[in-house]
């Protein structure tokens, strides 16, 4: 393959020329209820090709399959010179890399049986089922993947990647009366068969918490001092946060650049946040983004004041500064844009009970359905709450939704405990350019508190 | 390619069927009227279906040589599902459908660049920066099966997709815009297009005040998603196995207004979802949804159809990977009687909504919805009074669609949907 990469670039008659090429092997399995909804595999080949030329704008040419490529090379030459520009595209500068990174396989999913992968799943998805007959339904999946990646460009990085992921989810539906309440769990791994036998995969927690769950009160609403565990934390930065600091978003959201213009205050002396796709083995790393340049830790927030942004090479050549390695795509139909990696939340001292002590009333978010960010404000649904009672753990209520002004909200942060950890490892990302959908991401951070927040929900 | 693979596919099976789709799509991009990218993106791909001993195996590939595609979908069918499938056979005769243009299908970069700089140009005037994208995809579908059929068609698409953004008192302003045919747009078209853009910036060059609560709410066709969206779902044939539509046990009976009308249309000429056959084999037909308010159809791909046990209504759509599963071709609203000057009189004291963000929060199945509009109008006294901030516009649809008080005589396309603007009496907005 290097031969035959190496070989269209030294054809391309434009200025600069990048190739970026994927082999994945896929499967997936579905259970919902006791049903079998599908089990199925594939395997596909394809490329992407970006020439830039002087005074002209970028072509681009992407293919399945390999042996268009010198032919892919000559389209996409032909493009960019029919795209006259005034103001030139200015790359910015990398470390011109050659390197093979192969990952550990891990047990290659790709010589297991499909059959062995459905019996796994079946058997998590009916212990699920068989927590409590109040369990309705069930959403259960399974999905492995491995994948070749080749990045060179024409000033002489040639880079490749073989590396494997699994994923395994869980959704409970419980039901009692006209109570109907779903919980979810996930597990991932950036490695093989190995360690999807190995895990210890929390399927009966998700049946267990949508039973909790129906007879759990709501939350009155009102303004309330409130922990957010790690993943509800790493949820709203990766929303908050993550997405207003993408250079290219940016570029052509004047309103969102002055908001998130450097050195503005945002929060609290006592939050950092960064983006690292360089951390190992988590869902967002690799060794180099889909341009070609390495992956790093990037500060985005320093003790609360605005830092800096994520780069692609065009964002970075435009604002003359350096790549961040931040480039991604979904895959080789796509362009990079400035996308998330492993988004962090920096550790701070203390425990969970830390926190909670010296709360009178407050509420415990925990995990996150979703959330939306716009300019300064945010809202975000937790997976689940408890309530916070005279310094104490108390009873569980249902998912609590925060909402406000980002910078008022995060202002108000009183406390970074010490108990870091990632997690999120197996959910995706879906923003982006248009048709550019979901990315690796992960998301960290230790519990945090906020001495008043806003908490949605029936009136007091 | 695809008959020999049948041929060996019946030999090793019981059943097989198969979807074999080519595409190439051209790009040109232009950033703040600028060119910034032209790009071609070629792709195709098999997905195959056998049943082996009553169970069902799928694989997928986007390579031109199908190599081991069918040991895979086999081996698939070992650890697969059961099910007992249909399959439609080659004799059925095929309706007739616009899917292609041969003017699309011949127009070159400069053509498709054309259209971008007139747009700009007729836009110059605007104090906004305007981003276009153009896209053509030429393409085919064939889809066949070990019971003879064998059947196919080619595409053009032609999608128009504009953004003017105007930076005012520190809040941008997006107006967008689009177009989407398997021909070119007609000159007429892009001219309507900018007519209705600099109506709708010149609506925002001033703000009114918002009032909060329960109102009457009119949705462009940009923004009646919302309203479609959770209808759509609860429609879906497979969604009343499992108990979550809460229409399944409403055929036949009237549950929103007699106004409303929908229908699935996959014979509309050249749009996004027309075809003549579905990506089953299941030849196209037009089928009622909802008549005058009532529950009329659900929609079923051939696996579905077989486990509720009613006849497949052609809906079956594949991608490369993964299983077939039933998809909307186009959806279509009937139109009403209201001019637009009506329209706005209906409104009384409420709100025009244009864009909608995001995908919603909310129980989408039981009808609920919670949007933030980004591009939302004050009406007053039968006048737009000016652009109100970025507000929360919520309600279940199922209700809201109980209660429309007018609809449009002028039906738009926005991509493959075609719906007037409809006004609602009782959504929240806060």
């Amino acid at each position: 393959m290097k031969s035959r990469i190496t070989d269209a670039l030294r054809a391309s008659r434009a200025d600069y020329t990048d190739i970026r090429l994927e082999h994945t092997w896929a499967t997936a399995i579905v259970f919902r209820g006791s049903r079998l909804e599908g089990a199925s595999s594939g395997e596909e080949v394809g490329g992407i090709i970006r020439c830039l030329n002087r005074g002209r704008g970028w072509g681009i040419a992407s293919f399945t399959g390999v042996d268009q490529l010198p032919a892919m090379v000559a389209r996409a030459h032909e493009l960019s010179l029919a795209m006259p520009v005034d103001q030139p595209v200015r790359l910015g500068e990398i470390p011109i890399l050659q390197a093979d990174h192969v990952a550990d396989l891990d047990g290659d999913v790709r010589g297991i049986p499909l059959g062995d992968k459905r019996a796994l799943l079946e058997r998590l998805n009916q212990e699920m089922l068989g927590v409590d007959r109040r369990i309705v339904d069930s959403h259960s999946t399974y999905e492995d993947r491995v994948t070749e990646r080749w990045v060179a460009t024409s000033e002489g990085a040639v880079l490749s990647e073989l590396r494997p992921s699994v994923r395994v989810a869980a959704a409970a539906v419980a039901r009692e009366d006209s109570s109907l309440e779903r919980a979810t769990e996930s597990w991932s791994a950036r490695g093989g068969w190995r360690s999807v036998e190995a895990a210890d995969h929390p399927f009966r927690t998700a049946a267990r918490r949508a039973i909790a769950l129906l007879t759990a009160p709501r939350m009155r609403a009102g303004i309330y001092p409130v922990i957010l565990d790690p993943r509800c934390m790493g949820a709203l930065m990766h929303q908050a946060i993550g997405h207003l600091s993408e250079a290219d978003a940016l570029a052509i959201r004047p309103d969102a650049d002055q908001l998130m213009r450097p050195g503005r205050r945002i929060a609290s002396d006592l939050l950092t946040v960064g983006d690292d796709g360089s951390a190992a083995g988590l869902p967002g790393s690799n060794a180099f983004d889909d341009e070609g340049a390495p992956t790093q830790n990037t500060l985005l927030v320093q003790h609360g004041v605005l830092v800096g942004r994520l780069h692609t090479r065009e964002t970075a050549g435009r604002a003359g500064t350096r790549p961040t390695g931040n480039a991604r795509a979904t895959s080789f139909r796509h362009l990079p844009t400035a996308r998330l990696t492993n988004t962090y939340v920096a550790n701070g001292r203390g425990t969970l009970d830390d926190l909670v002590r010296g709360i009178r009333f407050g509420v415990y978010c925990c995990d996150a359905l979703g959330g939306q960010a716009h300019l300064g404000r945010f809202s975000l649904a937790s997976g689940w709450g408890q309530i916070i009672r005279d310094g104490h753990l108390a009873e569980l209520v249902k998912p609590v939704v925060l909402a406000g002004d980002l910078a008022d909200t995060l202002q108000r942060l009183d406390a970074v405990a010490g108990d870091f950890r990632w997690s999120h490892l197996a959910s995706s990302c879906t923003r982006g350019a248009p048709g550019n959908g979901r990315l690796s991401v992960a998301d960290g951070a230790p519990h945090v508190r906020i001495d008043g927040a806003t908490v949605g929900g029936e009136s007091a | 390619m695809i008959i020999p693979l049948l041929e060996q596919a019946a030999r090793r099976t019981d059943q097989a069927d198969l979807a074999w789709k080519t595409d190439e799509t051209t790009t040109l991009s232009f950033i703040a009227g600028r060119p910034a990218f032209a790009m071609t993106s070629q792709g195709q791909g098999i997905n195959l279906r056998v049943l082996v001993e009553g169970r069902q195996g799928v694989a997928g590939t986007s390579s031109d040589v199908p190599g081991n595609l069918l040991d895979l979908a086999v081996d698939a069918a070992r650890a697969g599902d059961a099910i007992t499938l249909l399959l439609p056979p080659g004799s059925a005769p095929l309706p007739s459908v616009v899917t292609h243009s041969p003017r699309a299908a011949t127009a070159t970069i400069a053509d498709l660049g054309a259209i971008a700089t007139l747009l700009r140009d007729r836009l110059a005037g605007e104090r906004a920066e305007v981003n276009i994208i153009v896209e053509r995809t030429l393409g085919s579908v064939h889809v066949a099966n070990t019971d003879g059929l064998n059947a196919g068609y080619d595409i053009s698409r032609v999608t128009v997709a504009i953004e003017c953004s105007r930076l005012r008192d520190g809040r941008l302003i997006t107006v967008p815009g689009h177009l989407s045919n398997a021909d070119l747009p007609t000159l007429g078209e892009i001219e309507q297009l900018v007519a209705t853009m600099r109506q709708r910036l010149l609506w925002a060059e001033r703000d009114a005040e918002v009032a909060v609560g329960r109102q009457t709410v009119g949705f462009l066709p940009e923004s009646a998603s919302a309203l479609l969206i959770p209808v759509e779902q609860a429609l879906m044939g497979k969604a009343t196995l499992h108990s979550s539509s809460p229409l399944a046990r409403r055929r036949g009976s009237r549950t929103f207004s007699e106004s409303f009308t929908l229908h699935d249309d996959p014979l509309a000429a050249g749009r996004p979802g027309s075809r003549p056959v579905d990506d089953e084999g299941v030849p196209s037909q037009r089928l009622a949804l909802v008549e005058q308010g009532s529950i009329e159809g659900f929609i079923y791909d051939l696996e579905t159809a077989s486990r509720v046990g009613v006849p497949p209504t052609g809906h079956g759509r594949r991608a490369t990977f993964g299983k077939p599963h039933a998809a909307f071709s186009n959806l279509v609203v009937a139109p009403g009687e209201g001019s637009w000057t009506e329209l706005l009189v209906a409104l009384g004291d409420g709100l025009l909504v244009q864009t909608l963000r995001g995908d919603g929060q909310g129980n989408v199945s039981g009808g609920a919805f919670a949007r933030v509009a980004s591009l939302a109008w004050r009406v007053q006294g039968g006048e737009v009074i000016g652009l109100v901030p970025e507000i929360t516009v919520a309600g279940n649809a199922h209700d809201l669609l109980g209660r429309i008080v007018a609809l449009g005589r002028d039906v738009e396309w926005v991509g493959s949907r075609a719906t007037p603007t409809i006004v609602v009496d009782g959504a929240s907005v806060f």
